[in-house]
């Protein structure tokens, strides 16, 4: 999330004071993350409430949120906040509560279909402590979060638990992100999520760090679809059995806007065939494994595509009609 | 009735159709085939690029045209399937998508062209409800995205191009 202007002059300047990385920054920027994640916005009407916040909205019936609770978890993927949008058309004669939220964080650098296949093997630890400490992961970066029964809003105890009803997820985390295997314990990783994020001076500030990755990890590159295929073979049974979710995933949209090639003869992977050979992929996976696909393409290409810059980045503006698709979908279920 | 490419492939079998004139381009269109795609789809894909495979040596092997060839959109009809289970057959959406991928792998095979409808389309929006509306309004961009791939290669320059000049210089042999 950016930074307003003079808290950005601010860090700044306290910065060529007292250089990059103390320990007061640290403490203060936990301290605005805690703010800005705790913010929240109520709005009401005569037969719903609805509280929304930075990461989550959740939409009752009364103050009290009653049951019947339905949980909505969305893992990764920018397109993800979308489902945001549910809410205004769920929430006319809701019954009982429902929540969605973005219970992860740490950015796009854990979510592709594979990494959340080695949450379900536990890695030790003694593992794993020393690439969360050099690259900063999150403590709970191994863990399988998407297979917990319950969530709660991060920063929001008041609410409570809610059930994992629903699992969102989407393919634009496969299709793009590249990841490295640890040479010796062959776990993968993606510290793309953090270094993305820096200043190039602070992340060339520690120059042991990058020789340390290099000679620890090599890179396994992008998810190949066969590798997808299998992975969520695993993901989807183990959702339903586990903890008895349902699914939901996004497609992503094909095409590059503005791009004219015409001939691929000398061009090697073109990245359209590959986001087509993952639509393909995840449709044949929905007939055999049964989970719904919010078809993210289709209204993209429906409502209009010339003001993207890349096919995974939307204007704002194409939030509502990809909830819509998502709301029609969630009545389906029965969840909304 | 669709004519596809395994019809087309017929007809030149018999003599005649597209080589009754010597063109210098050759434009098709994968549309037809999404109604001929009958399950198992993956199988009746490979069918199709096999058919195409053949009918582009065709007509290198007799005219040496350029060849163009359309994809298609992959919105289709209002209402499509959100979840695949237990259907008998795929949603046009997915066969769609099968073609325009099997029509980038030909390209890249065999350097024929691609003439994007299905980005030309989507880039405006296709409208409301899904359905494909009002296409006589969308030919005009259509045809100027055909025009744009035919000038590129170099069809409007003052002079002609390498493969007009090798048809001549075959034909001065003759």
């Amino acid at each position: 999330m950016p930074l307003p202007g003079f808290v950005r002059s601010g860090v700044s300047a306290w910065r060529q004071v007292a250089g990059n990385d103390t320990a007061l920054e640290h403490w203060a920027k936990k301290r605005y993350l805690h703010y800005v994640s705790s913010q929240l916005r109520k709005d009401r009407g005569k037969t719903w409430v609805q509280w929304s916040g930075r990461r989550f909205v959740i939409v009752s019936e009364s103050d009290d949120l009653p049951e019947p609770r339905r949980g909505i978890v969305l893992q990764g993927g920018c397109d993800l906040p979308s489902m945001f949008t549910v809410a205004p058309l769920i929430r006319q004669g809701i019954r009982g509560t429902v929540a969605i939220a973005k219970v992860t964080s740490g950015g796009a650098g854990r979510h592709r279909m594979d990494q959340i296949v080695q949450t379900l093997d536990p890695i030790p630890e003694v593992h794993t402590r020393e690439v969360k400490e050099k690259l900063r992961l999150r403590q709970d970066y191994f863990e399988p979060l998407l297979f917990r029964e319950e969530f709660a809003i991060p920063d929001q105890p008041q609410f409570g638990h809610f059930p994992q009803t629903v699992v969102v997820m989407s393919i634009a985390t496969d299709l793009t992100r590249t990841a490295y295997a640890h040479e010796q314990y062959g776990f993968t990783v993606d510290p793309g999520g953090w270094w993305l994020n820096q200043s190039l001076e602070r992340v060339l500030d520690d120059l042991s760090a990058v020789d340390w990755f290099r000679s620890n990890f090599r890179s396994v590159g992008k998810l190949s679809v066969e590798k997808f295929q299998e992975s969520i073979a695993l993901v989807v049974p183990e959702l339903k059995e586990r903890i008895n979710s349902k699914v939901m995933i996004y497609n992503s949209l094909v095409i590059e806007p503005g791009n004219q090639t015409h001939n691929y003869q000398l061009i090697r992977n073109p990245h359209s065939a590959r986001r087509r050979s993952f639509a393909i992929a995840l449709a044949e996976a929905s007939r055999a494994l049964d989970f719904h696909i919010v078809d993210v393409d289709r209204v993209l290409k429906t409502e209009g595509v010339r003001e993207q810059i890349d096919f995974a980045h939307f204007p704002v503006e194409r939030m509502a009609p990809i909830g819509r698709e998502a709301a029609a979908i969630l009545r389906e279920l029965e969840v909304a | 009735m669709s004519y596809g490419v395994a019809a087309w492939l017929e007809e030149i079998a018999v003599g005649g159709g597209v080589f009754e004139f010597q063109p210098d381009i050759v434009i098709t269109s994968i549309a037809p085939e999404i109604d001929l795609l009958v399950p198992p789809e993956g199988e009746a894909i490979e069918a199709f690029k096999s058919n195409a495979r053949a009918l582009i040596e065709k007509i290198r092997q007799r005219c040496d045209a350029s060849i163009l060839w359309c994809n298609t959109t992959t919105v289709g009809q209002a209402i499509e399937p959100t979840n695949h289970h237990r259907l008998s057959v795929e949603p046009r959406s997915l066969r769609a998508h099968r073609l325009c991928l099997a029509l980038v792998e030909l390209s890249h095979e065999l350097g024929i062209s691609i003439i994007d409808v299905d980005r030309v389309l989507a880039e405006d929006g296709l409208g409301l409800d899904g359905e494909i509306s009002g296409e006589a309004e969308r030919l005009p961009v259509l045809r100027e995205e055909a025009l744009r791939v035919i000038e590129d290669y170099g069809y409007f320059d003052d002079r002609p191009i390498t493969a007009q000049l090798g048809r001549l210089a075959a034909g001065a042999g003759d």
